[in-house]
């Protein structure tokens, strides 16, 4: 039947599997392990440490970053259709004034909801 | 030509002008926040009025839209007709349960919800089953912990989210095997060609397309091996939130299964089908015997919903015009069966878990919400004056039909063993009319009219749905 074609598949699995795996013996096994105080800090774009990563952020950065998504989406969004937008004329108008209307109500609420007040 | 479309997806435009329009004055005036509710119940009611009037212009109006990418015909009536009558008693059912804090937020998200519900009934190709079902679980996340002080509800929330996202990541890759395997996403036409002429290694890819693809839709209607969310979510939302993304989201994508999979198991995919016979027996016989075992109520509707599930996906794998017929059916008297359960579990107080036990003595102290309560369950279980008889004797016919009696055998034996977990609260209400000095149940406060309102609706829309079931069985007799 289709069996060879399952078969394919399968080794491919089995193949990328073993490939993780061999890379990572290999590192185990061939690299050298000389720690000290100074390598084992965390890393922080070359300046002296001051604590460690695992800290609580603020939730803010989260509402922030998810704000800040929507409307990089919409920059990116926004390219294309200027190139197009002499072909597809009025049409092309409505349809973005649509997309940025529902854009401006999210801002709208999160504004008003204090999500872009740091506090 | 655009005037069509704007007055046939007139109740999804009433609806998202009604969502765009509570969230502005919601933010802008905190005094609106009282009316929300009433906002929502009336572009509820204007959105089904509209959809009535759409379904009396079919001839004019059913059709494809947006170049193909959604189809009005009778079975997105359906789901607009059934969505919106389970949006209104849901709406009712919350209508003093949630403080003006969180009412933009609830009802803004609800409505929004169910605009994906719509969606994914209507969509006609793998993009729009996929934002529809985004746009129906994003909101269903957040509403479970919509309750931000109860650790309970966050908790479920949060679980329900993850795993939500990774079902949707899994089926994403599966839609994305798809079209890789079939170089199209639409599904107009019957999206799997006959089998025959696919080439031996197409094929072979198509099958894990179709696995991930149903696992991912699986996760969402809790089928069998993907239902171990269900019972924790359901045990910590708010009732009213459980009671709807138990019921409407399962009957949209539903729907959607039906779409995109009756097409391909009449031209017949031997290994597909067997995973999906899998999933569906699985479904039964896990769901049932676990539910008997349950004492949390909300638990026991969250297996008895996985059972359920698996008696729906018997109609897909049946298949044909009939089959459809038989889950249509199916679909309404779930839906109803299981709001007014929920919605009697919401009406015994939602501040805690509420056992079999608390059902001890219901009749005699309130003996018209454990009448109300005796329906849904009767409904649910299959006993025959009420729709749910109706509804799986007409599924487990089509799977007679087209040559399943199997799966028809395992569907009833399952329904034997799922009338013990609904007769447990049956016996525990009326049981101290026969035999006095049984222990007392838990006292329930006064029941909002709303909520009222709503049980009554559930009621007579299961006892309705039952008379109208009368001529489908004779018919078929």
């Amino acid at each position: 039947m289709h069996l060879d074609s399952l078969l394919a598949i399968g080794l491919a699995g089995c193949v990328g599997v073993a490939f993780v795996l061999v890379v990572y013996a290999l590192v185990a096994i061939l690299a050298p392990k000389r720690p000290n105080a100074l390598k084992n800090a965390t890393y922080e774009c070359g300046h002296e440490p001051i604590g460690g990563p695992w800290v609580p952020y603020r939730i803010q950065y989260y509402a922030f970053a998810i704000i800040f998504l929507i409307f990089d989406i919409e920059t990116a969004f926004l390219y294309p259709w200027a190139i197009v937008y002499r072909k597809l004329g009025a049409f092309a108008l409505a349809e973005m004034a649509v997309f940025i209307v529902v854009l401006v109500i999210g801002l709208v609420y999160a504004w008003k909801k204090g999500a872009l007040k740091w506090a | 030509m655009y005037l069509n479309a704007w007055l046939a997806w007139s109740p999804e435009i009433v609806l998202t002008l009604a969502w765009a329009g509570m969230l502005v004055c919601g933010a802008l005036w905190p005094r609106t926040h009282p009316y929300m509710r009433h906002a929502t119940l009336a572009a509820l009611l204007i959105a089904l009025g509209l959809a009535g009037l759409v379904a009396a212009n079919a001839h004019s109006l059913y059709g494809l839209y947006f170049s193909e990418a959604a189809k009005l015909d009778s079975v997105t009536t359906f789901g607009r007709l059934l969505f919106g009558s389970a949006g209104v008693l849901v709406v009712l059912a919350s209508w003093d349960v949630h403080g003006e804090e969180n009412a933009v937020e609830f009802f803004g998200l609800f409505v929004l919800s169910l605009l994906g519900e719509v969606v994914i009934v209507s969509g006609q190709n793998l993009l729009m089953l996929f934002l529809g079902i985004e746009l129906l679980a994003l909101p269903t996340y957040a509403l479970i912990a919509i309750h931000k002080t109860r650790a309970r509800a966050i908790a479920a929330g949060l679980k329900y989210f993850l795993l939500g996202m990774f079902a949707s990541v899994v089926m994403l890759y599966g839609m994305a095997l798809l079209y890789g395997s079939l170089g199209t996403i639409s599904y107009v036409h019957a999206l799997f060609p006959d089998p025959s002429h696919l080439s031996a290694a197409r094929l072979g890819v198509l099958q894990f397309a179709f696995f991930f693809l149903i696992l991912g839709l699986g996760f969402k209607v809790t089928a069998f091996p993907f239902h171990f969310w269900s019972p924790d979510v359901y045990a910590g939302g708010s009732t009213q939130v459980v009671a709807y993304i138990s019921t409407v989201p399962k009957v949209a994508i539903m729907l959607a299964i039906f779409r995109i999979l009756g097409p391909a198991f009449s031209t017949g995919y031997p290994i597909a089908k067997w995973f999906l016979i899998a999933i569906a027996v699985l479904s039964m016989v896990y769901g049932n015997i676990v539910a008997l075992m349950q004492d949390d109520v909300r638990r026991m509707l969250a297996y008895s919903g996985v059972a359920n599930t698996g008696y729906m996906l018997i109609a897909i794998i049946a298949g044909g015009a009939d089959s459809q017929a038989a889950l249509l059916f199916f679909l309404v008297v779930y839906t109803f069966g299981n709001l007014g359960a929920f919605f009697v579990v919401l009406g015994m107080g939602e501040d805690r878990h509420i056992t079999i036990g608390d059902f001890d003595g219901l009749a005699r102290r309130y003996p018209v919400l454990a009448l109300a309560m005796g329906c849904f369950l009767f409904s649910l279980a299959g006993t025959p004056p009420l729709a749910g008889f109706f509804g799986k004797f007409a599924l487990f016919k089509s799977a007679v039909a087209h040559g399943l009696p199997l799966l028809a055998l395992v569907g009833l034996v399952t329904t034997v063993i799922s009338v013990g977990y609904y007769l447990k609260i049956a016996s525990n209400m009326y049981g101290d009319l026969v035999q006095r000095d049984l222990p007392e149940g838990r006292a329930i406060e006064r029941i909002p009219v709303p909520l009222r309102i709503a049980l009554v609706l559930a009621v007579t829309a299961t006892l309705v749905t039952g008379v109208l079931g009368i001529p489908l069985f004779l018919g078929a007799l």
